[in-house]
């Protein structure tokens, strides 16, 4: 505010009292800009110049998003973020993500192969809040009510990474996707809420029963993330925040079936949005998440130098910390053996995710290394693929991480209560 | 003039995004800065526009010095519903919970696009400068959110709108 705003307000000179639009209110309007002194019309005048440059810098940052190039999108929106333009910060995240998604293979499932993409499932849980809408003429912000984001990944093998026919099957695949959806009615989201909800029991049934021998491997992540889903997902009352995500990962090849079924189920109980994940902010992170997962568990990845990768990374992070979208994640930039490895924590549901990112100096023989996960509340010995770190709050001590890379024989050691340590 | 038919407008576009106390002074200090800005630049093509960019900006540098969030106002938002609720008659209960879901199906957009044109009645033009967007694209989006809103109310709109022309 400017500082004459006090003695106009005792003059009675500020048009806030006038109705919008009166005679009156023009005339205090006029009143109160000729009694604004040399510096004060400088600075409004730097602020509608500030605001015009912020939505131009905004506006060429959406084009450059439309036409895919991320890095000067980001430029532009960094230039319309800093001049205050509400929306361009959004727009940032979603250049970022884009930007990582292109370091990476990453392509839709066609004909039965793996396929990559986040839900997130707005509405359909009635909590009664509907009913304000006819009560009283008060405005009242609800929050969105957003179900929890799931993420599903698996990836293409490599030999199938490129040509005109996968081309032609994303295409095609998109086309019966975008179809699928349009397809999608109201009656037709009821039935699959419900479907939901008694599928949502039986799968909490069947994680009750499978959860106690956690046996360190693949499926028992799933297990064990699929229970922690169902749980917070059949509280129908719950309110999600954005960042609280649930990572699922579906590696098709290397699960065993019963598995594969679990994770089906539990992905049937989510439907695709029509967007892809990357505009949408909350789901950012999971993207992030199961995208580095995704370069390591596939065991190929894209001709990107580790570094570069751990940048752009760690830009991401480091902006969605600023838009204090999640309250702790961080990237741990390792050293030793542990090169390559990302650590994220997703707040929201309490889970710590070590992914380790190979770099093509591991060699082939560590492509096909499973990601190392540490979770709340296991305390798994390694199994014989080197999946699992003891328990939460560990330590992973200085000689196992010089030791070698991250493998059977490699099992750290653990200092109960403390807190994890990347060499 | 241009004071007389936008300062509704903006007081409308204020009251939903800021405090009761904070508005007639972001108000005050966007003509201010607009006026400045204008009688600097007599021949500015989209006033309008450039009033509502300034407010914008108001807005969010005042939250952000009161450390606040700001509201969402374009997602769930009841009073869209409302507003867009204005030819369905109160009792019709189901129609609003159908509007209220096929809101839930929109892009974040759509639903930003609606919010400034039904509630704020922002002009096409200053939305898209809002938006960075053209105003013909701006245009498109809102016609085909309206499209979808229709199209997920099939039922009610069948029996009380008039039928919709054949799409080319």
């Amino acid at each position: 505010m400017n500082d004459h705003t006090t003695d106009q307000n005792q003059d009675g000179v500020r048009g806030e009292a006038a109705v919008p639009g009166s005679p009156e209110a023009f005339s205090a309007l006029m009143a109160s800009i000729r009694a604004l002194g040399k510096q004060d019309r400088e600075r409004l005048r730097e602020q509608a110049d500030s605001a015009e440059v912020g939505f131009d810098a905004y506006a060429l940052g959406q084009e450059y998003l439309e036409r895919g190039e991320w890095g000067t999108a980001q430029r532009w929106l960094r230039i319309a973020d800093r001049h205050g333009v509400p929306g361009a910060a959004d727009d940032l995240d979603r250049a970022l993500i884009c930007e990582l998604a292109e370091l990476g293979d990453w392509r839709p499932e066609v004909g039965g192969k793996p396929r990559c993409f986040i839900t997130r499932h707005c509405d359909p849980v009635d909590d009664g809040s509907g009913e304000k809408l006819s009560g009283g003429a008060q405005v009242e912000w609800r929050a969105p009510r957003v179900l929890l984001p799931v993420v599903r990944w698996s990836s293409v093998p490599a030999g199938e990474a490129g040509g005109q026919e996968h081309e032609q099957e994303e295409v095609s695949a998109v086309r019966n996707d975008a179809q699928l959806l349009a397809a999608g009615a109201r009656d037709e989201a009821e039935q699959i809420l419900a479907d939901a909800r008694r599928e949502a029991e039986q799968i909490r049934a069947d994680a009750r029963r499978q959860a106690t021998p956690l046996s360190g491997s693949g499926s028992a992540l799933l297990h064990y993330l699929s229970a922690r889903w169902m749980d917070h997902h059949t509280d129908a009352q719950i309110t999600y925040k954005p960042w609280q995500v649930l990572l699922v990962v579906d590696d098709s090849a290397s699960l065993e079936p019963a598995s594969r079924q679990h994770v089906r189920r539990v992905l049937s109980t989510v439907r695709p949005t029509r967007k892809m994940p990357a505009a949408e902010a909350e789901g950012a992170m999971s993207l992030v998440m199961t995208r580095w997962l995704g370069f390591w568990e596939a065991g190929r990845m894209a001709p990107v130098a580790v570094s570069s990768r751990h940048a752009a990374l760690e830009r991401a992070v480091a902006h969605f910390l600023r838009r204090q979208l999640w309250d702790s994640c961080h990237v741990v930039v390792p050293r030793g053996s542990f090169a390559g490895a990302t650590r994220l924590k997703a707040v929201g549901m309490d889970i710590d995710v070590l992914c380790r990112l190979p770099s093509r100096a591991d060699g082939p023989s560590l492509w096909r290394q499973r990601f190392v996960a540490l979770l709340d509340g296991l305390s798994e010995t390694p199994d014989a693929t080197g999946l699992w770190f003891p328990a939460h709050g560990s330590v992973i001590g200085h000689d196992q991480a010089v030791s070698g890379p991250l493998s059977t024989h490699c099992a750290p050691s653990v200092v109960p209560g403390g807190e994890p340590r990347f060499l | 003039m241009l004071h007389r038919e936008l300062d509704k407008k903006l007081d409308r576009f204020l009251v939903r995004r800021l405090p009761p106390n904070d508005q007639a002074d972001v108000r005050q200090e966007t003509w201010q800065s607009f006026y400045l800005a204008w009688t600097g630049n007599p021949e500015h093509p989209n006033p309008t526009g450039l009033l509502f960019q300034i407010a914008s900006c108001r807005v969010a540098d005042h939250h952000r010095k009161a450390e606040r969030t700001p509201p969402a106002v374009d997602i769930d938002d009841p009073a869209l519903v409302r507003a867009l609720m204005t030819e369905v008659p109160q009792d019709r209960v189901d129609a609003r919970q159908d509007l209220e879901r096929a809101l839930g199906g929109l892009t974040a957009q759509q639903r930003r696009v609606l919010v400034l044109r039904h509630i704020d009645e922002v002009p096409v033009a200053a939305i898209a400068g809002l938006m960075g967007l053209g105003v013909d694209n701006t245009k498109r989006i809102l016609k085909l959110a309206m499209r979808d809103l229709r199209d997920s109310m099939t039922g009610y709109y069948q029996a009380t709108a008039r039928p919709r022309r054949e799409q080319k």
